[in-house]
C-alpha cells in the first residue's frame, strides 16, 4: 500500500456536488485531489456516434454496474433485500453529465416544511403523518441564506430561465412569463431557457384552458454562447435530442465536468484521479486522516492523507462509505432517506403530431399550481381521508426516441403483435407522457444501512435501501393523477391513461436524505454547513444533506449547497476541530 | 483519430457558422469503419445454430408482423440478437440455448410441431398462452402496466434506464425484460422474503448473478425486449435493416440540429431518415 503526499482537500467522488467546492477551494490556493471511481470522459467522447439509444438508454452505458456500486432494496424491515438498479454515474462529473439540466431554486417554504404545515393546518389534520412515522424537520438554513449562492450557481454553471420574481416583483405576461410562485431573486437568469416545442405548446394549451399557470422550466443548457464569470466558454444548444442519459456532444449542457472543472484545473491546484474507488475513510480521535482507495486500472491499494474530506459522490455511496468506515453519527447516518414515487399520466392525440423525438428531454413546459402548498385552498376542502400536505410538479418532456418510448401505450394495447405495431405506426409521433415530481416525506422507516447479505466486488457490503409509501404520498398521487389527466384532456388528447399508484423503488435519480443537515445532533447528521457532527473535518455534499426534497429536481440546490459550504471554509465560519463551533 | 473533427464542429457552433453539412462530415468515417467490420461478420450467425434461427425469426415476426411495412424477420431482429449474444449479452447465451429448446418442446406439446413450422394463427395462440394479450395477463410480467414505468423513466430527467445486467429476469426478482426500462420493476421482487438463494453468513455479489429463466414465459419476455431493441435500435447493430422500422414509424433518427420550425410543427416532420452512419 502506497502512502501518497498529503493534500489540503480530498474529494471522495467527483459528482455534481464536488464541482463548486473543489473549484472554489482550488481558486483560493488549496491543493485539491478528487478521487472518482468512474472514467475521465470528456466532451470528445460524445458526438453523433453516441446518438445511440441502445447504448445510452437501453444499456445505460453511463450508469455503473451493480457489482461495483452495490445496492439492495426492500419495502419493509423483514424481507431479504434484493439487488436493485441504480441511477448513479460512472464518470468524473457524476450524474451532472447525464442529467436533463432541469434547474430549480427551492421555494422559501421548501426550507421550512415543518413550520409551514403546522401554521397552515394544525395538529388535527396532521395526525396521520405522526401515525406513519414522519419525521419532518425544517432546514437549519433559509432560502435567504442560499439566495446569493443560487445566483452563483446559475451564473457559473450557466442556467437559462424566465424569472418569475425579481426582488419581489412578479414578472409579466404570456408568452414569456416565468414561474409566478418562484421565490424572489436578486438578479435575472444569465440567459433564457430552451424554446417551446409542439409537446410544450400542447401541454400549455391544456393548462391555460384550465386557468393554470404554465411556464417554460429553467435549464442548465446554453441557449446562446455563454462565458461564465470564471471565463469558461461554451456554445449554444443545437436541440439534438440526445440529452438526458447522454453526455452532451456540444458542451452546451452544464455540468460539473464542463462548467466548473476546467476552471479548477487551470489553477494548477486541482488534480482529478479517475478510476479510483474509495473504500474507507481512516479516522483517529474523531478526525479523518486519510482514505484508502483502489486504483481500478492497476488494482493497487493507495492511502491518500488530507486535512479536509468532502463527500462528493451520490447519496448511497456517501452513506455507504461513512458506515463502512464506522462513522454512524449516533445512528443518524443513513436515516430519513427520501426519493420520488408518484403517478404516471400519458396520452395520444389524433388531431396533431407532436414529434416528441425531435427535441431534448428538458425542453419542457411545466406548472407548480399543485406543488408545495400552492393548492392549499383546494386541499383544505378535501376530506380527512383525502387530505395531504405538499404536492408536486407536472411537466411535458420530450426526447421520445423509439427505444425511450416503447412502453408508452394504454394498458389495453397489446405489448406485441399486430395490435402493438398498429399502435406505434399510428401514434409514435402523437404521444405525451408527463413528468410528475411528487414531494416525498422523511419517515423513520425510510433509511439506508449496510446489507448483511450482499457485497460489491471489493467485498464491501451493499447499501441497503428501505423505502415505504405512506398515506400522504398515496393521497397526493391520487390528486395529482386527476389534475394531470385533466390537463391532457383539456389539451384535446384523444386518449389519456396512466397509473395513480405511487410505486417505490431504490433509485429514482432524485435520491436524497440519509445525511441530513440540522440544528440538533440527535436529529441530524451534519450542521448547517454540511459538516459532520461526529467527524468535523468531513464535509458532506449532495442530495443526502436535504432534510426535505420539494417537488423539484435537486441538482441546482446541490450545487448551491456546495458553494455555501465552500464559503464556510473560506470565511472560517466552521471550525474543522469542532462541528458545534460554527458561526 | 476522428476525435478532432467534433472540436471543429463545436468551434464553428460558437462562431455561429454551425451547419448540418459540417456535422455530417464528422462521424461518417468512424461509423463506416464500424459498419464495415460488422458487415464482414454478418454472413453467418455467430452464436445461434441453424436450427435455432427459424424459431427466433418466427418469434420476431409474430411480435412485429409484416404488413405494408417491414416485419421482425426481414428487419434483421435475429441478426441483432445473435450479435448481442456474441457480445454485450453473452451472459444470456445459456438462456437462449435453453429457452429456444423449451419453446419448441412446448410447441410440440400444444400443437405437435416445432414453433417455426406452425401456422401463423397457431404461433399467435402459442404466444397468447405464454406472453398474454393484451398487457401480458397470462404471464407474471411486471410489464403488465407499461405506463407505470414511463414518467419514472423520464424522471430524471436525469432519468436513466437500467443496465442490462441489473435487470436480469430471474436475478433481480422477476423483471420480465432482458434489459432496462421500468424502474418500477426493481421493486417487483422485494416482497419475497425467501428463496433468493441468500445464505446467512455468506455474502453474495450484488448484481453478479447470471440471468436465469424458470419457464417459457420468462424466456419469451426476454425475447420480446430484445426484439424491440432489434427493431428500434440503430441499424449498426444488425436489426432495423435499412432503417425500415424507423421509416414505418416516421421517426427521423439522429440529427445534430432541430430547427424551431420543425419543433413547433404539428405535422409529421418527414425528414430523411438518418442513422448514425449517415451523420
Amino acid at each position: 500500500m502506497a502512502q501518497l503526499p498529503k493534500k489540503d482537500v480530498v474529494i471522495i467522488g467527483y459528482g455534481a456536488a464536488a464541482g463548486p467546492i473543489s473549484t472554489e477551494l482550488a481558486k483560493a490556493g488549496y491543493s485539491v485531489v478528487a478521487l472518482d471511481r468512474g472514467e475521465y470522459r470528456t466532451t470528445d467522447d460524445f458526438s453523433g456516434r453516441t446518438f445511440d439509444t441502445l447504448r445510452f438508454v437501453q444499456r445505460a452505458e453511463l450508469v455503473p454496474s451493480s457489482s461495483e456500486v452495490a445496492m439492495t432494496f426492500r419495502t419493509d424491515d423483514k424481507s431479504v433485500a434484493r439487488p436493485a438498479a441504480n441511477r448513479m454515474a460512472n464518470m468524473v462529473g457524476g450524474a451532472s453529465v447525464h442529467w436533463s439540466g432541469q434547474s430549480w431554486r427551492y421555494y422559501e417554504d421548501d426550507f421550512r416544511v415543518r413550520s409551514t404545515i403546522d401554521e397552515m393546518y394544525g395538529p388535527e389534520r396532521l395526525g396521520y403523518l405522526e401515525e406513519d412515522g414522519a419525521n419532518i424537520q425544517d432546514w437549519p438554513i433559509t432560502y435567504d441564506d442560499l439566495e446569493p449562492y443560487y445566483e452563483k450557481t446559475e451564473y457559473h454553471v450557466g442556467i437559462g430561465g424566465f424569472p418569475g420574481n425579481i426582488q419581489g416583483e412578479i414578472r409579466p405576461v404570456n408568452p414569456d412569463e416565468g414561474n409566478p410562485y418562484e421565490a424572489p431573486r436578486q438578479k435575472d437568469f444569465p440567459m433564457r431557457p430552451l424554446r417551446d416545442n409542439a409537446t410544450d405548446l400542447t401541454f400549455r394549451e391544456g393548462a391555460l384552458e384550465l386557468g393554470l399557470k404554465p411556464f417554460h422550466v429553467a435549464t442548465a443548457i446554453n441557449t446562446e454562447p455563454y462565458t461564465n464569470p470564471d471565463g469558461n466558454e461554451r456554445p449554444a444548444c443545437s436541440y439534438c435530442a440526445f440529452c438526458t442519459s447522454y453526455g452532451c456532444w456540444n458542451d452546451s449542457k452544464g455540468s460539473s465536468l464542463v462548467s466548473l472543472l476546467p476552471t479548477a484545473l487551470e489553477t494548477g491546484n486541482m488534480e482529478i484521479r479517475a478510476n479510483s474507488h474509495v473504500l474507507r475513510i481512516n479516522h483517529e480521535d474523531g478526525r479523518a486522516v486519510s482514505v484508502d482507495y483502489i486504483d481500478l486500472i492497476t488494482g493497487e491499494l493507495h492511502t491518500q492523507p488530507g486535512d479536509i474530506f468532502y463527500m462528493g459522490a451520490y447519496t448511497y455511496q456517501n452513506v455507504r462509505t461513512l458506515l463502512y468506515s464506522g462513522i454512524t453519527g449516533g445512528g443518524q447516518v443513513g436515516k430519513y432517506f427520501i426519493n420520488r414515487a408518484g403517478p404516471s399520466v400519458s396520452a395520444y392525440f389524433d388531431d396533431r403530431y407532436l414529434n416528441g423525438w425531435a427535441g431534448p428531454a428538458v425542453q419542457r413546459q411545466g406548472l407548480d399550481d399543485y406543488n408545495g402548498e400552492n393548492a392549499a385552498e383546494e386541499k383544505m376542502q378535501l376530506s380527512d381521508e383525502d387530505f395531504f400536505i405538499r404536492g408536486g410538479f407536472i411537466g411535458s418532456p420530450s426526447q421520445r426516441h423509439p427505444l425511450e418510448a416503447y412502453r408508452i401505450h394504454p394498458p389495453d394495447v397489446p405489448r406485441w403483435g399486430r395490435g402493438y405495431k398498429d399502435y406505434w405506426k399510428e401514434n409514435f409521433n402523437r404521444i405525451i407522457s408527463l413528468q410528475i415530481l411528487q414531494e416525498p416525506m422523511p419517515y423513520e422507516s425510510s433509511y439506508i444501512d449496510l446489507d448483511p447479505n450482499y457485497v460489491d466486488r471489493f467485498g464491501v457490503p451493499a447499501a441497503r435501501v428501505h423505502r415505504q409509501v405512506k398515506q400522504n404520498e398515496i393521497r397526493m398521487s391520487r390528486f395529482i393523477f386527476q389534475k394531470a389527466t385533466e390537463i391532457l384532456q383539456a389539451a384535446g388528447a384523444a386518449r389519456v391513461w396512466g397509473n395513480e399508484r405511487p410505486n417505490p423503488s431504490a433509485s429514482m435519480t432524485h435520491d436524497c436524505g440519509g445525511l441530513r443537515m440540522g440544528d440538533d445532533p440527535s436529529m441530524s447528521a451534519t450542521n448547517k454547513y454540511g459538516q459532520l457532527w461526529e467527524v468535523p473535518n468531513i464535509l458532506v455534499g449532495g442530495g443526502a444533506l436535504l432534510p426535505t426534497m420539494s417537488g423539484h429536481n435537486p441538482t441546482e440546490t446541490i450545487w448551491t449547497l456546495s458553494y455555501w459550504t465552500a464559503d464556510a471554509v473560506l470565511q472560517n465560519k466552521i471550525d474543522l476541530e469542532d462541528s458545534q463551533a460554527f458561526s | 483519430m476522428p476525435r478532432s473533427l467534433p472540436d471543429i464542429n463545436r468551434r464553428s457552433f460558437l462562431k455561429g457558422t454551425f451547419g448540418t453539412a459540417a456535422a455530417m462530415a464528422v462521424t461518417g468515417a468512424y461509423t463506416r469503419d464500424l459498419l464495415a467490420q460488422e458487415d464482414a461478420s454478418s454472413a453467418a450467425y455467430t452464436f445461434l445454430s441453424p436450427s435455432e434461427v427459424p424459431t427466433l425469426e418466427a418469434l420476431a415476426e409474430q411480435i412485429w408482423p409484416s404488413d405494408d411495412t417491414i416485419g421482425g424477420r426481414d428487419a434483421g431482429v435475429v441478426t441483432y440478437i445473435d450479435r448481442a449474444l456474441s457480445g454485450a449479452y453473452a451472459q444470456y447465451q445459456p438462456v437462449y440455448r435453453l429457452g429456444l429448446d423449451w419453446v419448441d418442446q412446448a410447441s410440440n406439446e400444444q400443437f405437435g410441431a416445432n414453433f417455426a413450422d406452425l401456422e401463423s394463427d397457431q404461433q399467435f395462440a402459442f404466444l397468447e398462452t405464454h406472453l398474454g394479450v393484451p398487457g401480458g395477463s397470462a404471464s407474471a410480467s411486471p410489464e403488465a402496466s407499461p405506463v407505470t414505468a414511463t414518467p419514472e423513466g423520464d424522471l430524471g430527467v436525469e432519468g436513466m434506464a437500467l443496465p442490462a445486467e441489473q435487470a436480469t429476469p430471474a436475478g433481480t426478482g422477476g423483471q420480465g425484460s432482458g434489459s432496462t426500462g421500468a424502474l418500477a420493476d426493481s421493486a417487483a421482487g422485494t416482497e419475497e422474503s425467501a428463496g433468493d438463494g441468500t445464505v446467512a453468513g455468506v455474502p453474495m455479489l450484488a448484481g453478479g448473478d447470471a440471468p436465469q429463466i424458470a419457464d417459457v414465459s420468462e424466456f419469451l419476455n426476454i425475447v420480446l425486449t430484445h426484439t424491440i431493441e432489434g427493431l428500434f435500435a440503430d441499424p449498426a447493430y444488425g436489426g432495423n435493416r435499412d432503417k425500415a422500422v424507423w421509416e414505418s414509424l416516421r421517426y427521423g433518427g439522429p440529427y445534430y440540429v432541430h430547427t424551431e420550425e420543425q419543433q413547433t410543427s404539428f405535422e409529421p416532420l418527414d425528414l430523411p431518415v438518418q442513422s448514425i452512419a449517415d451523420l
